[in-house]
């Protein structure tokens, strides 16, 4: 029977550990018992206090329940004439300091002065409360709701005697300012970029959609992070299925911490192994508030300038504000160019490595000569160096993106002249394959999205593995397949292929061409059905009829 | 998941042990720009010629300026191309791809006893391109690949460009493996390659430098009865047929001058079309073949032409008219004597007459020779220029 008790034993050991019962044995060095409940059981054993009529004894329970934080801030007082204890909760370096200065003026002096603290002892709260002229005043009557805020940065009014606490708004810790987005660069537009700071997030779309229909709706993720997360959209607009499911998702995610919106995105993500995103996601205001204006959803997440959209559709992300904000060829030229640039930057390897080994007759003769030249003494197949070169290009990336800005040039430099000049001159590579290879990385990096550039990157190396197998047969049967998952891809519902797959002919105005404004008088036929005008149509710019022109003769006087 | 593992593992297996069928790293390619066939000395049925294209010599050519050949030619001979070609694998290290193949070059010799399986070779074979030109030389088709053409560094190229270059005078038919097979493939129709001779001196090893030595020039055309060489069309007789097939873009006709009849003209041809229209009138074949032409004045000695005269310009169509016809003639008539349809009138007819076609199809060896052919020709100069008058020392 030993073994088997042995065996029990560690099972037991594997589950996860109840705290002990240890009734005030030890002390730490603060003086407050050591306790050995863990975390699951601290939050839950903090959700369940309430906040008591005791001044003395609620503040015990807080810093016993913070751990006595070194940024917690307590000051203890004395309020009004009958001399109430009082005290002001707030953390360090997350509220205005001239507001808590305020604060603390009224709950020691001024209750003094004027006399509000009442009659009885009791009333001091209620005629406090009365008196603040703060911003946002909220109550906490448990350890929970009062935590909560003044880990937002509101500030806790306590005063003895009474089970409730005030909280006033006193937000104002630092953060960065609006800067233009370095990943996400236009020539035209504005310059403005999100920032870490939710508040100030959601303040950049409602200045540009000034509409009471844009609603902004929040909730808390993580258990213990319990990040502010909001979506904003505009009512009436935005289809409630999609709406519904995007609360539903977020509503589903149970997770300890949510740092970056990355792990929003993984959670509602409709297709977790395609390589395409169904999520946009961008640093711009104005690409987010175009959405919205479309019946998408942005969703919004503290602590990260990354704001996530959706439903998303495959144009979208190669889509660049300069298309909408240039005249209208110019913004078809540059999509057009961005789209073949796109093709190129998953194919042109593959197609080169498959042309020059299987298929050789489709290159005009001279290139071929030259390419049979400079591949003579080349140690690799095309198949070895395309691999080794892109391989090349991806560490130089990746080394870019690590390094230091200062440095940044000079690892370009090494990387793109002497590596490859050297590779050439030591014959180890063929300039063919160093020209495709600079050809695609320039390619590449005519994505406006990274998330679109970065599927392109992968699926670039799959085609030249099919291409250096298969040849042209391999290159289709890629193509084939990337194609077959893309039009089964769906956006919370929304055909990601769309209006392509399925076709709709009114959103090819804005999809490879860019029709100008004055032709985009619908909205997107999946997404803006519930109120599919969006302006006026024909508003184009015409002569005035005939009567109120200037008579023939008086022109050009 | 087991089963989605299984796929990946099958599809990832899938590129690696198909061997890469078919593949050829570039380099370890020789790369075929003319591939000449002669009828072989003894025992064995052919000679096979190749021109292979050696890629250094392309690059060291381009920087140090100057055009030094770029080729290699090798010879072998076998039972029949494929034989030869294989046989030739002795000779070449790589592998022969003809994806580049430009000119097929027939040796008289061979082109005499049939060059069905030469055809059937390029048709067959999943490399070359169909529309190889077909020349056949009088002479052998060796000495036209292994001599040097001094404008082009790849030879094999250099004679397609003579070709398409007489092509667009007029002087030769380009026709490729394509034309030839389509033209076979009819049952009355005769296929034409182009001609091609070798002229000039043979190469002195004292003037090596100055003169070329002989050299390969495109001229006439060959008849074909079926896959057999039957004869030759002189440039004129060439012109003739161009002219019926519609195929003439570009050349000169050279007319007396209207002023001075001892003086020529040149006239350039900028526009021509034909028509051929058969009629079955009471049992009988009449092929009326009408041909417009319009033309600029290319060259006028100075002789006091009057081109701005009323007249001279009708005397000059009317001129020109008839020099197109005695080449349409003399075409057809050498045509009837070789008894080689070359110009499709068995064609024109079926396509007509498609009921009454079988009739006459089996008897048109007999009914070519002797067939009513009409010519109507219209020729106009269209644009005579800025200059009226030519240039007359003292005027």
């Amino acid at each position: 029977m030993k073994p088997l008790s042995i065996i029990l034993n560690k099972l037991l050991s594997l589950l996860p550990r109840k705290s002990k019962k240890n009734n005030g044995e030890k002390k730490d060095k603060k003086g407050l018992a050591v306790d050995y409940r863990d975390i699951s059981q601290r939050e839950a054993d903090f959700k369940k206090t309430p906040l008591g009529a005791s001044l003395e004894n609620n503040i015990r329970i807080l810093e016993e329940l913070t751990g006595g934080s070194f940024d917690l801030n307590i000051k203890r007082s004395l309020s009004g004439p009958k001399e109430v204890d009082s005290a002001v909760v707030y953390f360090d370096g997350m509220v205005e300091k001239v507001a808590v200065e305020e604060l603390l003026r009224i709950v020691k002096i001024d209750t003094f002065k004027t006399g509000i603290g009442g009659v009885k002892k009791n009333e001091i709260y209620e005629t406090v409360k009365r008196r603040l002229i703060t911003k946002d005043l909220k109550e906490a009557e448990d350890l929970e709701s009062l935590y909560e805020g003044i880990s937002l940065g509101d500030t806790a009014l306590l005063f003895d005697g009474t089970a409730k606490a005030i909280l006033c708004e006193t937000k104002g810790w630092d953060y960065r300012s609006i800067m233009e987005p370095e990943a996400e660069t236009t020539i035209r537009g504005p310059r403005e970029g999100f920032i870490e700071n939710i508040r100030v997030n959601t303040s950049l779309i409602r200045r540009r959609i000034r509409s009471p229909n844009l609603w902004i709706e929040s909730i808390n993720i993580g258990s213990l992070s319990k990040t502010e997360v909001a979506y904003a959209y505009i009512k009436g607009l935005a289809g409630e299925e999609i709406l519904e499911e995007v609360r539903s998702r977020l509503e589903r995610i149970d997770i300890d911490s949510v740092l970056e919106s990355g792990v929003i995105e993984e959670f509602i993500h409709d297709a977790p192994y395609s390589l395409f995103p169904t999520i946009f996601r961008t640093e711009r205001p104005d690409i987010i508030a175009s959405g919205i204006l479309e019946g998408r959803v942005a969703i919004f997440t503290s602590g990260t300038p990354i704001v996530l959209m959706v439903p998303a559709d495959f144009a979208m992300f190669l889509h660049a504000p300069d298309d909408y904000n240039e005249l209208f060829p110019i913004g078809t030229f540059i999509r057009i160019l961005r789209l073949a640039a796109f093709l190129f930057s998953i194919f042109l390897p593959g197609l080169y490595v498959s042309v020059i080994n299987f298929h050789p007759e489709l290159i005009p003769t001279s290139l071929l000569l030259t390419i049979q030249t400079t591949r003579e003494g080349v140690p690799f197949p095309v198949l070895g160096e395309i691999l080794l070169m892109e391989l090349a290009f991806e560490f130089l990336r990746e080394a870019g993106l690590r390094l230091p800005k200062a440095i940044g040039p000079a690892i370009s430099i090494v990387g793109a002249l002497i590596l490859g000049e050297a590779a050439i001159r030591a014959g180890i590579v063929s300039p063919g394959v160093v020209i495709i290879v600079a050809f695609t990385a320039i390619a590449s990096f005519t994505a406006p999205t990274f998330s679109i550039a970065i599927s392109a990157r992968i699926l670039r190396f799959f085609m030249i593995i099919l291409g250096g197998a298969f040849g042209l047969l391999g290159i289709q049967l890629g193509f084939l397949l990337m194609l077959i998952n893309l039009v089964s891809l769906r956006s919370f519902g929304y055909p990601y292929m769309a209006p392509y797959g399925p076709f709709i002919l009114q959103d090819m105005k804005d999809n490879i061409i860019r029709a100008p404004w004055w032709l985009q008088g619908l909205r997107p036929k999946l997404l803006g059905f519930r109120e599919p005008r969006r302006q006026r149509p024909s508003q184009q710019a015409r002569p005035r009829k005939s009567s109120q022109s200037p008579k023939k003769g008086t022109e050009g006087r | 998941m087991k089963k989605a593992v299984l796929v990946i593992l099958l599809l990832g297996s899938m590129l690696l042990v198909t061997g890469c069928w078919s593949w050829v790293e570039i380099e370890n390619r020789a790369i075929v720009s003319a591939l000449g066939v002669d009828k072989a000395a003894e025992g064995e049925r052919l000679e096979v010629t190749v021109q292979i294209i050696k890629p250094g010599e392309i690059q060291s050519g381009a920087q140090g300026g100057g055009i030094s050949p770029a080729v290699a030619v090798y010879s072998d001979s076998g039972y029949d191309l494929a034989d030869a070609l294989r046989n030739l694998g002795r000779q070449v290290g790589r592998k022969l791809t003809f994806s580049k193949l430009t000119v097929l070059v027939i040796g008289e010799g061979i082109a005499g006893e049939g060059t069905g399986s030469i055809m059937d070779f390029i048709f067959r074979h999943y490399e070359p391109d169909l529309r190889v030109k077909v020349i056949v030389v009088r002479g052998r088709a060796k000495e036209v690949l292994e001599t040097e053409i001094p404008t082009d560094k790849v030879w094999g190229l250099g004679l397609d460009k003579l070709v398409e270059a007489t092509r667009l005078h007029a002087r030769a038919p380009a026709v490729s493996v394509l034309d030839f097979l389509k033209a076979v493939s009819s049952k009355t129709t005769s296929p034409v390659a182009t001609g091609m001779e070798m002229a000039g001196e043979k190469k002195k090893p004292a003037e090596e430098e100055v003169a070329p030595g002989k050299k390969p020039v495109v001229t006439g055309t060959a008849v074909f009865k079926d896959y057999k060489l039957t004869g030759w069309l002189d440039e004129t007789e060439t012109r003739g047929l161009l002219w019926i097939k519609g195929e003439v873009e570009g050349g000169v006709i050279v007319i007396p001058s209207p002023g001075n009849q001892s003086r020529l003209m040149a006239l350039e041809i900028t526009y021509a079309r034909s028509k051929i229209e058969p009629q079955i009138k009471d049992g009988r074949i009449i092929v009326t073949v009408k041909i417009s032409e319009e033309g600029n004045i290319g060259e006028v000695e100075p002789d006091n032409v009057e081109i701005d005269k009323p007249g001279t310009l009708e005397i000059i169509e009317a001129r020109k008219k008839k020099v197109i016809e005695k080449e349409v003639l003399a075409a057809i008539a050498r045509a009837q004597e070789l008894n080689a349809d070359v110009f499709g009138f068995g064609e024109a007819v079926r396509r007509k007459y498609p009921r009454k076609w079988p009739q006459y199809e089996k008897k048109w060896e007999e009914l070519f020779p002797l067939l009513d052919i009409r010519v109507e020709v219209e020729a106009k100069i269209r644009r005579v220029g800025l200059i009226k008058k030519p240039i007359i020392p003292g005027s």
